[in-house]
């Protein structure tokens, strides 16, 4: 269960974690220079893993970040 | 007169109104409405000055004159830039919840509440003086770069420096962190503008994308293919170190709840992309237009001289490259004076505050802060005016100072059983091996920053 401070499940670093080792061409072969869409295909991936990751900390961020409504209250009253 | 200085003539007139509207709208002597715009920025604001402080100078004139010098490969500046919002999520909600209840207003605050050791606050607060003191340097040799490349020379850089290191100075005593936010709102729209005119003359100088990366492939290719594994290494390195460098924590604070601060974070996560690739093209088209001819340091000119021969070659670019000018500009400004914000508030609320002014009252403080301000800024203006290292070298430094400080957030968040002195000693250990390395000359070791050993 996570803790109110850190509200998000530990897969979620692990997730991240994969995420990054699959933009990272580490795995392209090295030297590689075929393009796509007028940019070398290595980077084309790292930019697809880029929006996969921004994709994924919306979706986080929705599903598991509650607001603390009491506590904006609490300052708006203040 | 010319679309430039037109242009700039609003931009002024623009911050001096800011300032002004900002300083009427101020609580006096509050240190949580100077420093923190009374804890009250809503989600444009929060988002756009937050853009407009993490893409700095440094990303405006220094990332392009890294793709100058790697190629593609810098597109790692993307993924490490995403990485910031990523470790966020490990501490923003919990910090942000204990902040608004215990009215923090420095990093500071979070350190005695959550391990309440004043020799580790200390630690970590002169760590914090050192990396901020070394990225505003960073800013004002940008802002040097930036007005002696476009005026070629006409303007030195150490009159751009001066000149710019004034007006910061001056609207950031004026109005706080309220007048730093306005004004970020609207450097961040001029950024984004700039980056589409910036777009737009490469792609029409090059022939398209398809173009430019079939010229790069021909003539270099060791800038389009893959890149080696110590380049690959040194973008894993990136990630980590610039991720994990707590950035703009005083933000957190600011946001006006936790549903701006969610919000923001999520549009947060796409700037990379709409920023990075665009910078990259830059650098790569100066490739093309100056092939290797400037030297390492010299590769911090490719923006400023790209923007200069724009103007001057098609009429039809002048106002394009007028908004690019000021979008650099912007980014510049819009970092350099959050970073002296938060210079500004350690020095006088945490330095001052807790043993020269222990009784005095947060009227005097502030009054001292708006002073200390000055003179960070004159002693840093001094140390501008002789570049030693180029500014990706000084935002790695800064970047590996940060991340000693960073365990003091993310795992004193995430778990409970992190001790003060075990906090202390991973603060002192790391900081003396990553300095130890630099001064040994090990900057890397194995592709990976010496910051990120420690």
């Amino acid at each position: 269960m996570p803790s109110p401070s850190a509200p998000f499940p530990r897969w979620t670093w692990v997730l991240f974690a994969l995420l990054y080792g699959a933009l990272i061409p580490w795995w392209w072969p090295e030297g590689d220079a075929t393009i796509a869409f007028g940019l070398p295909r290595w980077v084309v991936t790292a930019l697809c893993g880029g929006v996969l990751v921004a994709v994924t900390v919306n979706v986080l961020i929705h599903r598991y970040w509650h607001e603390d409504a009491a506590a904006d209250d609490e300052e708006s009253t203040a | 007169m010319t679309p430039i200085a037109l242009l700039l003539g609003v931009y002024a007139a623009m911050l001096a109104t800011i300032a002004v509207l900002s300083r009427r709208a101020a609580t006096p002597g509050s240190l949580s409405d100077f420093y923190l715009a009374g804890r009250s920025l809503g989600v444009p604001v929060l988002v756009l000055t937050l853009y407009a402080t993490q893409y700095s100078g440094n990303a405006l004139i220094g990332y392009p004159g890294e793709a100058y010098r790697m190629g593609f490969a810098w597109i790692m500046s993307a993924s490490f830039m995403m990485a910031i919002v990523v470790v966020y999520l490990t501490f923003a909600p919990g910090l942000q919840r204990t902040a608004r209840k215990h009215r923090f207003v420095t990093p500071a605050d979070w350190f005695d509440h959550r391990f309440g050791s004043p020799v580790l606050t200390h630690c970590a607060n002169l760590l914090l003086i050192v990396a901020i003191t070394n990225y505003l340097l960073a800013q004002l040799m940008a802002i040097g770069h930036l007005t002696e490349g476009i005026s070629d020379g006409a303007v030195p850089y150490a009159a751009g420096v001066l000149l710019f290191a004034v007006v910061i100075v001056v609207y950031e005593t004026l109005g706080g962190l309220r007048a730093v936010a306005w004004t970020d709102t609207v450097q961040g729209i001029l950024l984004l503008v700039g980056l589409a005119g910036i777009l737009a003359a490469v792609l029409t100088s090059t022939g398209g994308l398809g173009g430019l990366t079939a010229w790069l492939a021909e003539n270099h290719p060791e800038k389009v293919s893959r890149p080696p594994a110590p380049v690959l290494r040194t973008w894993v390195s990136n990630v980590l170190t610039v991720g994990f460098a707590p950035q703009a924590i005083q933000r957190i604070y600011a946001a006006k709840s936790s549903r701006v601060l969610k919000r923001s974070l999520g549009i947060m996560a796409f700037m990379p992309l709409v920023t990075m690739p665009v910078v990259v093209l830059v650098g790569l088209y100066g490739v093309r237009r100056y092939d290797t001819a400037l030297g390492d340091i010299a590769a911090d000119q490719v923006m400023p001289r790209l923007l200069r021969e724009w103007t001057e070659a098609e009429p039809l670019f002048a106002l394009s490259a007028a908004l690019v000018l000021l979008g650099a500009m912007a980014a510049i400004m819009s970092t350099a004076d959050s970073v002296l914000l938060s210079l500004s508030s350690i020095l006088s609320k945490d330095v001052l505050g807790r043993t020269l002014m222990r009784d005095a009252d947060e009227a005097h403080i502030t009054r001292y802060g708006k002073l200390l301000s000055w003179l960070a800024m004159a002693v840093l203006v001094g140390v501008a005016l002789v570049p030693r290292l180029t500014l990706w070298g000084l935002t790695e430094l800064k970047n590996e100072l940060l991340c000693q400080v960073s365990p003091l957030f993310v795992l004193g968040v995430a778990w409970s059983g992190l001790t003060a002195r075990a906090a202390l000693c991973g603060l002192l250990a790391g900081t003396s091996v990553a300095a130890g390395a630099k001064f040994l000359g090990f900057g890397k070791i194995w592709g990976l920053h010496a910051g990120l050993y420690g």
